[in-house]
């Protein structure tokens, strides 16, 4: 029992997949028909049995169910001869050279020797076009004949080449079939068609283009198919019958007057015919004529099973809702006849030709290369190992490159054998093309297949019906132009802003704030900065905040840019924003924006912006409040930079409520023992730091602290800038004297500015008080001055004395010089030893001086107009005299040593 | 090429006299306009009379300080009048004497500045011609045996003090020509009157013409 079982397992089996693989049968050059008469038979016999089959051997139903459904639809599904174009560089410049480079897949030989690429050139100029053929226009001749050309001389200069007429010295040409191959445009080509290499099958060359809506394989034939290879209407439910018919359309005034429109809608095509009633309109698929009520339509070979023709009126009222239905005219006639019977399809190669002569016949004559630019003394003029006429085929020619010129646009059509086998028993496979675009249909165009007809041939004995249409590849190819730049070009450019310093200040006091500096930098950018447009917008804002509404623009105020310094907002490579941040009101933040804009060659405009909110300090201090060792109070609270003396223990606070603190000294962590001052830490660092200023006169410090709000926990780093200066000491008058007059300048707009003395003075009546102007101010412990004057020691030793003016002489002058010595505390000192290892010969003291004059009395002659020189004299008098005194000792000397020589040897006198 | 009956070591210390004039008044520290003309009085004037009175003990009218011959000195001023005009007609062909003339431009402006100016070109060519032409070209032309050696020995010694002061332009060309012109005119005429007249005249000229040539609009 199980033995039969098994035996009738198989028979069920094998009729299963009978069954259910017809459709692929069909696909593999099997009659449809046949096979599913007989499947059909087997599976009423099997079905019983098959149940018990596939329980036994493990076959699920449902994934053969699939499977099946899938090896239906196989046949459209086949994987069709594709071409992808990449151009190098994407983003050419005018001038440059540009190299297209094509990748041909899905060709049964996809070795690029096999496949023929013809390339086709436009440029956007009418005036840089040439009418190659001179037929009178430029057309897509003259655009392969462009493309060719460059390809097949490769850029050889022939200026100067002597082209011998009919001689073909070199020996270039190419041909390779012995019998003409057929050609519907030119028969004398000998390359066959489907590849260099591919050998004429016995039932000829077949040629094939594909309908992408339906995935049908349509050969390409001329005409019309003879009546007697028409398949039987019954055999083809997907086709209509053809004819003409006549559709009355009474009721429906075509043609009359108030209506004027009518439509014709097949399954294929909907047309639309307005009141031209005497007017034909032919195509490939309809014949029609506009009467008053008589409408001719030529019915097509429409694919869809059930399709009907229907003529609507324009009122389409209910009385008149069409005349619809294939054959509910009356048939008045018969179709054009046809005389196709299956003999080799149309096939076209699409490389140019030199006028009067056919590229691939095997001989490539002195005046063909002379038309096609060659070097007739080489073969290969373009040195890519294929010969020039090979060459001028497309022959393996899967670059292209030309100088691209703005608006340049290229093309590309490979002609291969596909993988799809054709239903011929014999070695052949489908003649197809290839295009970057795949654009083999256009509606309303001559692009596409028309006149879509089936013929029938018998192939072992059993009828094939093959699907059949009218194809001319060359009206598709203006549709499947390529431009280098489509899609390479990224429109955007990518900006990004930055700005120092990282903590900005503004002073509202009108001097000492920060120079803020914030910086743009293009990342996709492919000109100079000089070529990109900047375009800057400064808001303000008291919070920080994404929303428009909570920022004003100030920098469309003069006023607000002036002050800041800001000369220009937009221009050319203004990459670079600076403004100065000494603004007397000035909010909480501020929001730069930039626009960019960058203009290339191929004159698109990239643009691009960037924002960034930075937050503003206002007041001197950053929030960072200094402490000298000596001095209790705070320090340079008004400074912007810090001036401190070496060998000072500064402490450092941050004002506000913080947590979570970080101390940087120049960029280094200030872990280090908190000596001197007793601050309590703990384990970390608090709000307060302790350090030494050691160094050089001008070194600078950079304290930074990094803390957490407490609220918020918002992050917070804020610096000062400490500078080295030694202490010194000015002295000036507070009163009873001015400084001396010198003279005025003049600026260019009449402005004047006096200049006066620093060191000397002019009393102007009264006593005098001198005072020592100590830098640092808060000089602690401040030093005592030693004062002189004119050579005798004071007994005061603060910062300013007083000299009464009835003491000196009218119009003496009186030197005033003041020395101190600044020394820190020898605690201060020994602490600098002790916990910052600072030597105490480093913290030594540091004298001070400086000394002014005071002329007594009125003043002298001013050396105003008129007495200037007398004056200058006067005031100058003992440097001149000096002056004068050295001419006269050189004038003594000058002549007392030429006496002198001149005595020596001059006989005495007796 | 010198004369025989020469002092040798008077020759050598007078040499060594004049080029040391010339070196203190180049180099005498000054400050001022006031120190400069002091300096300037005391080494091209002054010094040399000193030396020719006390040391060589000779007639300062010797030396170019008198009347001389007026005939000869006005006939070889008219004749180098002559090259000063040929002189203008060659800078009339070049457009960069202009710009060595800068201050011609804001003195076109103000004719008190052109009058100062000429003034003091005046007083600066007595000088001048007074140490050139009056001390060495009169002293050396009575030690070369043909006189005229002296023009020439004048001339090259002022063309290196131009050269030490690194003006090398048409201001130097016209002092170059004056110089040389100067030296003949005194020469001839015994005086250093008409050589410092003439020139003055001959730099007025020059510089009305410069001035009409590329100043006036």
């Amino acid at each position: 029992m199980n033995f039969y079982k098994k035996i009738f397992a198989v028979v069920a089996i094998f009729s299963l997949l009978n069954l259910y693989t017809a459709p692929a049968a069909h696909a593999l050059s099997l009659d449809f028909g046949v096979t599913e008469g007989i499947a059909s038979a087997i599976l009423d016999i099997v079905s019983p049995g098959l149940e018990i089959a596939m329980e036994e051997l493990h076959i699920s139903g449902e994934g053969t169910e699939f499977l099946t459904e899938l090896m239906n639809v196989t046949k459209a599904k086949n994987k069709d001869p594709q071409v992808d174009l990449y151009f190098n560089p994407t983003n050419p410049k005018v001038g440059e050279k540009i190299t297209a480079t094509a990748y041909a897949s899905n060709f049964k030989d996809v070795t690029t020797d096999a496949l023929y690429f013809t390339w086709y050139l436009k440029h956007e100029n009418d005036a840089d076009n040439t009418d190659w053929d001179k037929d009178g226009k430029i057309d897509m001749d003259d655009y392969k004949i462009e493309a060719m050309r460059i390809a097949a001389n490769g850029g050889w200069s022939s200026s100067g080449t002597e082209y011998n007429g009919s001689a073909d010295d070199d020996n270039d040409g190419v041909a390779e079939l012995k019998n003409e191959a057929t050609d519907g445009k030119n028969d004398k080509t000998n390359l066959p068609f489907g590849g260099l290499g591919v050998r004429e099958p016995e039932s000829g060359f077949r040629c094939y283009a594909k309908d992408y809506e339906d995935g049908l394989y349509y050969e390409i034939i001329p005409g019309n198919v003879s009546s007697e290879n028409i398949p039987p209407e019954s055999d083809n439910p997907d086709y209509g019958e053809r004819g003409i018919y006549d559709f009355n359309v009474a009721g429906c005034e075509i043609c009359g007057e108030g209506v004027t429109t009518a439509t014709v809608k097949t399954c294929e095509e909907e047309y639309t015919i307005t009141d031209t009633c005497s007017a034909m309109a032919i195509d490939n698929n309809l014949l029609w004529f506009g009467q008053r009520d008589t409408l001719l339509v030529k019915i097509p070979l429409a694919r869809t099973p059930g399709c009907s023709v229907c003529v609507f009126c324009e009122d389409d009222t209910a009385a008149n809702n069409g005349v619809c239905g294939v054959k509910t005219g009356e048939q008045v006639g018969e179709d054009d006849p046809g005389d196709y019977e299956g003999e080799s399809s149309i096939c076209t190669h699409l490389f140019p030709h030199a006028p009067h002569f056919t590229t691939g016949d095997g001989e490539f004559t002195d005046e063909e290369e002379e038309f096609w630019g060659t070097n007739p003394q080489d073969p290969d003029t373009n040195d890519d190992g294929i010969n020039d006429e090979a060459s001028v085929a497309g022959i393996g020619l899967d670059t292209f490159s030309w100088i691209y010129n703005k608006g340049d646009r290229v093309g590309l059509v490979v002609e291969g054998q596909s993988t799809i086998s054709t239903k011929y028993f014999d070695g052949g496979y489908m003649v197809m093309w290839a295009l970057p675009k795949n654009n083999f249909d256009v509606p309303g165009t001559e692009c596409g297949l028309k006149n879509k007809q089936p013929y029938m041939v018998t192939i072992m004995d059993l009828p094939v019906t093959i699907p059949a249409a009218n194809f001319d590849l060359e009206k598709c190819l203006k549709y499947n132009w390529v431009d280098p730049l489509d899609g390479t070009q990224p429109k955007k450019l990518d900006v990004e802003l930055s700005y120092s310093p990282t903590n900005p200040r503004n002073n509202s006091s009108g001097k000492s704030g920060d120079l803020l500096i914030v910086n743009s930098s293009l990342v996709n950018s492919e000109t100079n900065d000089n070529q990109i447009y900047y375009k800057w917008t400064i808001e303000q804002g008291s919070q920080l905040s994404l929303n428009n509404d909570n920022w004003t623009e100030i920098s469309n105020d003069p006023a607000f840019r002036k002050a800041a310094g800001i000369t220009y907002l937009e221009g050319l490579g203004l990459e670079t924003l600076k403004m100065n941040l000494n603004l007397p009101e000035l909010d909480d933040y501020l929001r730069i924006t930039v626009n960019v804009e960058e203009f290339n060659q191929s004159n698109v405009a990239k643009k691009g912006n960037a924002s960034t909110i930075i937050r503003i300090n206002s007041g001197s201090n950053n929030g960072i409040i200094f402490k000298s060792n000596t001095s209790g109070s705070a320090i340079c609270e008004d400074q912007t930079i810090c001036t401190a003396l070496n060998n000072q223990i500064l402490t450092a606070s941050l004002q506000g409520d913080f947590k979570n603190f970080a101390w940087l000294i120049n960029g280094k962590a200030a872990n280090f023992k908190q000596g001197g001052q007793d601050v309590v830490q703990g384990s970390k660092q608090g709000n307060t730091i302790n350090f030494p200023i050691v160094g050089s006169v001008g070194d600078t410090y950079r304290i930074s602290v990094t803390a957490n709000n407490i609220e918020t926990n918002e992050s917070m780093t804020t610096e000062r800038i400490i500078k080295i200066i030694n202490p010194s000491m000015k002295l000036g008058v507070s009163s009873g004297a001015s400084p001396k007059f010198r003279g005025t300048y003049t600026g260019l707009d009449g402005e004047t500015v006096d200049d006066v003395s620093k060191n000397k003075y002019n009393s102007t009546g009264g006593d005098v008080t001198v005072v020592a102007q100590l830098n640092p101010s808060w000089m602690n412990p401040l030093p005592k001055v030693e004062w002189t004057v004119n050579g005798v020691t004071r007994e005061e030793t603060g910062t300013s004395i007083t000299l009464s003016s009835s003491q000196y002489p009218t119009g003496s002058r009186v030197q005033i010089s003041a020395t101190a010595d600044y020394m820190q505390s020898n605690a201060a000192r020994k602490d600098l030893r002790t916990n910052w290892n600072v030597s105490q010969f480093s913290s030594a003291e540091v004298t001070m001086k400086d000394s002014i004059s005071v002329t007594m009395g009125e003043n002298p002659v001013v050396s105003q107009g008129k007495n200037k020189m007398l004056a200058n004299i006067f005031s100058a008098l003992p440097g001149q005299t000096i002056f004068l005194l050295r001419l006269l000792l050189t004038t003594l000397m000058f002549l007392f040593i030429p006496s002198l020589v001149l005595s020596f040897g001059r006989p005495s006198r007796s | 090429m010198l004369s025989t009956n020469i002092n040798k070591k008077e020759l050598f210390v007078t040499s060594a006299a004049m080029l040391a004039c010339l070196v203190l008044f180049y180099s005498f520290p000054t400050k001022g306009s006031f120190q400069e003309i002091m300096s300037s009085l005391t080494f091209l004037f002054l010094v040399p009379i000193l030396y020719i009175k006390l040391i060589l003990k000779k007639n300062v009218s010797d030396f170019g300080l008198g009347m001389g011959d007026y005939k000869k000195g006005f006939l070889w001023g008219a004749i180098s009048l002559v090259f000063v005009a040929l002189f203008i007609l060659l800078l009339s062909r070049f457009e960069n004497v202009s710009k060595d003339y800068r201050d011609l431009f804001y003195v076109s402006k103000y004719f008190d500045l052109f009058v100062m100016r000429e003034i003091s070109f005046g007083i600066a060519f007595v000088l001048v011609d007074f140490f050139f032409r009056g001390f060495v070209m009169f002293y050396f032309q009575n030690i070369f045996q043909k006189k005229y050696f002296a023009i020439f020995l004048q001339f090259v010694m002022f063309l290196a003090l131009l050269l030490l002061s690194g003006k090398l332009n048409w201001s130097f060309a016209t002092q170059a020509l004056l110089s040389l012109s100067a030296g003949i005119i005194a020469f001839n005429s015994k005086s250093i009157l008409y050589s410092s007249f003439f020139s003055w005249i001959s730099i007025i000229v020059i510089e009305l013409s410069i001035m009409k040539l590329f100043f006036s609009n």
